[in-house]
């Protein structure tokens, strides 16, 4: 199941981006294919799909618990969506402005990157006392673990298909 | 010259980590291991040294893609060094608790098992905030565009170290 998720990771960060010159020894020898809006609504619907599979397995939730966690989960990830909108509109941008990119172009996205990070870890601070009152500690922490798993996967599937900028 | 990377941190997290470690897509019960049931332990001796190899690397492929100039670098490396030493700070209160977490790692209750996730969140925040600290003054010693790509470089790296990391600490038990 990882495996689908990382080849979806591989597949929208490629496609999205423009071929430069990639910082982790990546070459890509033919264009690369270009997705709309609306692939990539429907590929990241299908990592949340598998994002929520991923935790019902792992997570062995009792009748009870199960009941009490996915709405909060629901919730949570409604805001997580968010902040990766805002992720997923940087990276759109940055390939559209990869080859003229201005240094106040590339410092403010960065910014805004930085931001959405800080924006996730906040997120995930907030949301723990709420899963623990749905859920026993070890589970929420349990929870807490497998989500910023997710999440550190995402940022390093998504990063490493961004060519490096071109100073 | 990345594969080294990851072949430190991973050498690193599986020293300090328990045996029969669950990945995040294993729901059975983890799989029988060679090790016995004493987790192997390193000492804290070994650990800053795999510590010190994975900075040395890091500041390798910084130096390999950024392709200073000699003016650039008299000035880039010294406020770099100085910014690893603040994320070093951070990574110090990080491998305390991974630390903490395999010797609690059996016998942990459900408050300690909170207390490291908050613990570990203020981590997070620590690091993301140091990175944004320090903009400015990579942006005092390079031009717009160089200073944006050590940011690209640093935040790829560091979230590579961070992703290795978390592959092989194993679940918390339920």
């Amino acid at each position: 199941m990882l495996c689908r998720s990382l080849a979806v990771f591989l597949l929208l960060g490629g496609a999205l981006v423009s071929a430069g010159s990639p910082l982790v020894a990546q070459t890509y020898s033919t264009p690369l294919p270009t997705v709309n809006d609306k692939d990539v609504a429907l590929l990241r619907k299908n990592l949340q799909a598998e994002a929520k599979q991923l935790i019902t397995k792992n997570m062995q939730l009792t009748d009870a618990e199960a009941a009490a966690f996915w709405p909060l989960y629901d919730q949570y990830a409604a805001e997580v969506r968010k902040v990766n909108d805002t992720r997923f509109g940087l990276v759109k941008q940055y390939a559209k402005v990869y080859k003229t990119m201005t240094p106040d172009e590339a410092d403010s996205m960065f910014k805004l990157l930085c931001d959405a990070d800080q924006t996730i870890i906040s997120l995930r601070v907030q949301y723990l006392p709420q899963f623990e009152q749905v859920l026993p500690g070890t589970k929420a922490a349990l929870f807490m673990q497998l989500d910023r798993r997710l999440d550190s996967l995402f940022n390093v599937q998504v990063a490493s298909q961004l060519p490096a900028i071109k100073p | 010259m990345l594969k080294n990377v990851i072949a430190a941190v991973l050498i690193l997290a599986g020293a300090l980590m328990l045996p029969g470690a669950a990945l995040a897509q294993q729901a059975q019960p983890a799989q029988p291991t060679q090790q016995s049931s004493t987790p192997t332990t390193a000492s804290d001796q070994d650990i800053q040294m795999l510590r010190q190899d994975i900075r040395s690397q890091r500041k390798q492929i910084i130096a390999a893609n950024m392709q200073l100039t000699d003016a650039e670098a008299t000035k880039f490396w010294p406020v770099y060094d100085a910014y690893m030493q603040d994320v070093i700070k951070n990574s110090d209160g990080r491998f305390a608790l991974i630390k903490e977490y395999a010797e609690k790692y059996d016998t942990m209750t459900d408050a300690q098992a909170v207390s490291l996730v908050n613990r570990w969140g203020a981590v997070d925040q620590s690091f993301a905030n140091t990175r944004v600290q320090w903009m400015p003054k990579f942006e005092a010693v390079l031009p717009g565009k160089k200073a944006a790509l050590f940011y690209q470089i640093d935040r790829r790296v560091a979230q590579l170290i961070d992703l290795q990391l978390m592959s092989v600490i194993p679940l918390v038990k339920q």
